[in-house]
């Protein structure tokens, strides 16, 4: 062989790694490019009878810097990484929403009590009734915006699962495509790999995965298939599935996905699927944070409109009628399952606002031995709270009935009793007269008692409103016997003493008579004091004409401080501070999530960079390095060329 | 460990983005001047400050509210002033009307004086609170309470509803009282009151009523004395009657009965009567009883004679002793507003040092410590600073620096 060869076999192997070399060069800022090396071997070498000589070298392949373990671990910290990221965005609204110090619900709760507690301390002034109408206006308008700006969230979050959708797939049309183009030029190159292809192919999987969490097997053949959810094939080889967003059966205020087959039918996938990605994190943030945030703000609505209500119509109004509700009141949702087989619809009502959770509850219908069972679960804990055989089924304050229908087994329900709670607050009364500050009952003693003895102001409760007085009641003390009578003739008296015993008096009877015990009838208690003499008189009758009568509004007022929510542990004030807790702390978590996985993500692909990576500096000196192999090969080849002609120049 | 050039572009540009975002947060901090930005920062205190903010708010609005009852009861306080003056006035009358010398036109001109204090006072009764709500109506304070009668007299309209306010968070006061216990009652404690009846033809004239034995079985009851035959028997006014006392009446020599015992004087005819009654029984209505006096002194004595003298005598007596249980009760009910409107003053104070306390309370919570942001503003600058010099010289390294 002769040196010349030997030479260019050098100058070409140079050429080459220059190539290779700018290739990186040009290509240090590609995203998701991973550094080539041309890769050098000897030729082989001529036996001769002094040994073996070398021909040169020559290119086997151009690799790739790839570590598969690495890049793996990359795609899966950056979907989670993007899960965290959309969580946070989302949740961060709500965040702020509650951060108002100013003009939030909770100021506007406070100067709504302020606005009963003006009508309470000046009942004929309809400038405080005015104002109580104003303040009511305010927190209800309060109650809804923030019902608007949750439910905004949620079509915000309906939109970006619908808008992913197409990228989604635009992104498995490209694996596929690529799989079969990676396996076309490879069996054109002679099996080399198409770095570039794979680079490219990795990158995608790479971009599919911060939108939704994916897993990728290679299969023989190096084709990749891209798998979803739990397991569903989005891409199989050459062959790419598609998604497709549409309303969820269970809830069709919900965007879900849908997996299309390549028969065309469409599977929809639940939410709990759906572990990373941005997708992963607007579905997590919906069914942790949204939906339990707008049903918290809800059942405040729910709890304090039907409180206010109650009592408000114990009281009468400036013209002496029992008020009315002061605010209209949400019903709670049901929703049918769009896939159910039977034709129940069910209805649902509130039983007790102090019994109500922040949960929605599914109802899955059930064959047990031929008898429809209804299972009720609590979906914020997943308990079954219940299996029920029989109409009406009751839970955690809510009520359920059949409207119509019959169910069949498999069917589901889905029951939100506290959802829309915020959004249909408004108030009804708008005249000033018509708010009922003043108590429908006065009591008073007769001008010319001789003893000590003093009836307190009565309180009604809502067995009163069955039965309201239409006479005067006239209680007169016997001293002799030390009874009061003048009961109702219709009504048992009920005795409680100060100890809390209670003793129940027959309709008829006297009653003796204890200082300070208070005395129960018909739904009105009243307290006696001091000491009555004989034949002392005391009345009971319609408030009429009392204006400036506000115990009816010191017991509205009283509300603010009462603790009627959450089985009776909650104010209206801490129930709310109980949500800015949670939203507050859920947000703090994700947030140093958030950061926890930037920082991981960072290191790893920092260990992946250290493989893939081109650092500049080190190109420039494989520059110079193959640029003198290249000087040094040409040199060869003059040598060659000086010893040639050097032979030739013997002849002559 | 090889370093990418991306990635040394991409992890600076992290880092300064990230300082930068710190500086950025703490600048927001002091411009707000607040710790946290939105609950997120610092969860626990923020619903502990939504706690404290409402305590904050309801203690304010108790504030208002005893800002309220303040002003009424001062209105009140006002308008008993007036009616107590009115009712010293009345009484000096009375006793300037008791002076023998008197003619007849000299005490229809103290009864035209004393009619004139009544108007006064039914004026006074009827006194609003400036927003055209009737001070002492009770709840009924839409309509003046105290309505002047056909034949005579004041009766009373309004109701006996206590208005109350919720001055404290566990004490709802009574800001105005009912114009009955006001102007129409007497208290527990005053005495008996003795009258003599209208169809009564002798000179009998009543003196003061003393408690000798406040034990006695019969103390309490109303009691009728009536005269026949030079002698005297006292009975109670129950059904049947129960006989207190008989005897041979003396003039100036008390009647004894019951454990009270009454002087009288002059002659009682055969028929004649005098009660002795409980203050409540007695009639407690202030109007009532100068109106007796009015009528009483217009009855000319001239030709009478000392039926007539001892007619207005008594009638004298027993009105005296009824305003003067009148004037006390009014005096009683000033003084319960007094001791509310300091109650009030003292609810103001401990209000004020709670609110203080949880308002410092509240500004630990939530309000910034500018010194320490500050300082830590300028800590944070300063490593941005380095942060960006060391990118600076870092990128300015490169190999073809040397080529």
């Amino acid at each position: 062989m002769s040196m010349f060869y030997t030479g260019l076999t050098g100058l070409s192997v140079a050429r080459s790694a220059l190539m290779t070399t700018a290739h990186n060069t040009a290509n240090v800022y590609t995203a998701g490019y991973s550094r080539q090396t041309s890769m050098i071997a000897t030729n082989g070498a001529i036996g001769l009878a002094s040994g073996f000589v070398g021909t040169g070298a020559r290119v086997t392949t151009v690799a790739r810097s790839y570590d598969a373990y690495l890049t793996s671990q990359l795609n899966g910290a950056e979907a989670s990484g993007a899960a965290l990221a959309s969580y946070n965005a989302q949740i961060s609204r709500i965040d702020s929403l509650l951060a108002d110090k100013t003009s939030g619900l909770s100021p506007l709760m406070q100067s709504f009590f302020a606005g009963v507690q003006g009508v309470a301390n000046t009942p004929a002034d309809p400038a405080a009734r005015q104002q109580l109408i104003s303040a009511a206006h305010a927190l209800a308008n309060k109650f809804r915006a923030t019902d608007q700006y949750l439910s905004d969230l949620n079509t915000s979050v309906n939109e970006q699962i619908q808008g992913s959708v197409g990228e989604i797939n635009t992104y498995a049309k490209q694996i596929a495509s690529l799989n079969h183009r990676i396996g076309q030029m490879s069996a054109v190159a002679g099996g080399q790999p198409p770095n570039d292809l794979l680079d490219q192919r990795d990158q995608l999987v790479n971009q599919l995965g911060k939108l939704v969490n994916v897993k990728v097997l290679e299969q023989d053949g190096g084709k990749y298939n891209v798998f979803i959810g739990n397991g569903q094939s989005l891409v199989l080889g050459d062959q790419a599935m598609s998604l497709k967003a549409g309303p969820s059966a269970a809830d069709p205020t919900r965007t879900a996905l849908s997996l299309v087959g390549i028969n065309g039918t469409a599977t929809e996938l639940a939410d709990s699927v759906f572990g990373g990605g941005s997708i992963g994190g607007l579905m997590a943030f919906r069914n942790e944070t949204l939906s339990t945030s707008q049903n918290a703000i809800g059942r405040l609505a729910m709890s304090l409109t039907d409180t206010f209500n109650d009592q408000h119509k114990l009281g009468v109004d400036l013209n002496g009628v029992l008020g009315t509700d002061f605010f209209s009141q949400a019903a709670p949702g049901v929703f049918t399952n769009a896939h159910n087989n039977g034709d129940m619809v069910l209805g649902a009502s509130i039983t007790d606002t102090a019994q109500l959770s922040i949960s929605d509850y599914s109802v899955e219908v059930k064959d047990v031995a031929g008898v429809l069972n209804y299972s009720v679960t609590r979906l914020t804990d997943k308990q079954v709270i219940g299996t029920f055989t029989a109409f009406p089924i009751s839970f955690d304050g809510v009520s359920l009935s059949v409207a119509s229908g019959t169910a069949q087994a498999g069917d589901r329900f889905l029951v939100q009793p506290t959802r829309t709670g915020a959004r249909d607050v408004d108030v009804l009364v708008l005249d000033t007269a018509k708010v009922a500050a003043a108590s429908p009952l006065i009591a008073g003693n007769t001008a010319g008692n001789q003893g000590t003895g003093a009836l307190g102001a009565p309180r009604v409760d809502a067995g009163y409103l069955a039965a309201p007085l239409t006479a005067p009641v006239t209680l007169s003390f016997d001293a002799a016997t030390g009874e009061l009578s003048g009961f109702p003739a219709a009504s048992a008296v009920t005795v409680t003493l100060a100890d809390g015993t209670s003793t129940v008096y027959a309709a008829g009877d006297p009653v003796p008579y204890t200082a300070g015990a208070s005395m129960s009838f018909g739904g009105i208690t009243v307290k006696m004091t001091g000491a009555p003499a004989d034949g002392d008189t005391f009345t009971i009758k319609n408030n009429s004409g009392g204006v400036s009568d506000g115990s009816n509004a010191l017991l509205l007022g009283a509300l603010q401080k009462k603790a009627v929510m959450d089985g009776g542990t909650s104010t209206f004030g801490s129930a709310f501070a109980q949500l800015v807790s949670a939203v507050g702390n859920r947000t703090m978590e994700i947030r140093t999530a958030e950061k926890t996985q930037t920082s991981v993500t960072e290191q790893i692909r920092a260990s992946r960079d250290s493989i893939s990576g081109v650092n500049q500096d080190e190109e420039t000196a494989n520059l110079l390095m193959y640029q003198q192999m290249y000087q040094a090969n040409a040199k060869v080849i003059q040598t060659a060329s000086t010893m040639f002609d050097a032979i030739l120049g013997i002849r002559s | 460990m090889r370093i990418s050039t991306q990635s040394f572009y991409a992890r600076s540009m992290n880092d300064i983005g990230s300082q930068q975002q710190q500086l950025f947060r703490i600048q927001q901090q002091l411009a707000s001047g607040s710790k946290f930005l939105t609950p997120a920062d610092d969860p626990v205190a923020s619903a502990r400050a939504l706690g404290v903010s409402d305590t904050l708010a309801q203690s304010s609005q108790y504030a208002t509210s005893r800002d309220r009852a303040t002003l009424s009861l001062s209105r009140e306080e006002d308008a008993l002033k007036s009616a107590t003056e009115i009712l010293q006035n009345v009484k000096t009358l009375v006793v300037q009307a008791g002076n023998g010398t008197l003619s007849d036109a000299d005490r229809a001109s103290l009864a035209t004086a004393m009619q004139s204090n009544l108007d006064q006072l039914v004026n006074v009764a009827n006194a609003d609170d400036g927003n055209g709500q009737f001070l002492f109506a009770g709840y009924k304070s839409a309509n003046p309470p105290f309505v002047a009668q056909a034949g005579g007299g004041v009766q009373y309209m309004g109701d006996q509803g206590q208005r109350l306010i919720q001055v404290d968070v566990a004490r709802q006061m009574s800001a105005a009282d009912d114009g009955r216990s006001v102007f129409q009652s007497v208290q527990g404690s005053a005495g008996y009151v003795a009258s003599a009846s209208a169809a009564n033809t002798g000179s009998g004239v009543f003196g003061g009523v003393g408690v000798t034995e406040g034990t006695a079985a019969l103390y309490g009851k109303d009691f009728n004395i009536s005269f026949a035959g030079g002698n005297y028997t006292v009975t109670t006014t129950d059904t049947p009657p129960v006989v207190a006392a008989t005897g041979v009446y003396t003039s100036g020599t008390p009647i004894a009965f019951g454990g009270v015992q009454v002087s009288m004087s002059g002659t009682p005819a055969d028929g004649d009567s005098f009660q002795v009654a409980t203050a409540k029984n007695a009639g407690t209505d202030v109007f009532a009883a100068i109106g007796d006096m009015i009528s009483a002194l217009r009855q000319p004595l001239a030709t009478g004679g000392p039926a007539a003298q001892a007619h207005l005598q008594n009638a004298l007596s027993t009105a005296n002793v009824k305003i003067t249980n009148a004037h006390d009760n009014v005096l009683t009910i000033r003084s319960s507003v007094g001791s509310r409107l300091n109650e009030i003053d003292a609810l103001d104070s401990a209000g004020g040092s709670r609110d203080l306390i949880d308002k410092s309370y509240l500004s630990d919570l939530q309000d910034l410590d500018p010194a320490a942001a500050i300082s830590e503003f300028l800590q944070r600058q300063t490593s941005l600073q380095a942060t960006q010099q060391t990118f600076a010289r870092l990128h300015g390294i490169s190999l073809f620096n040397y080529l």
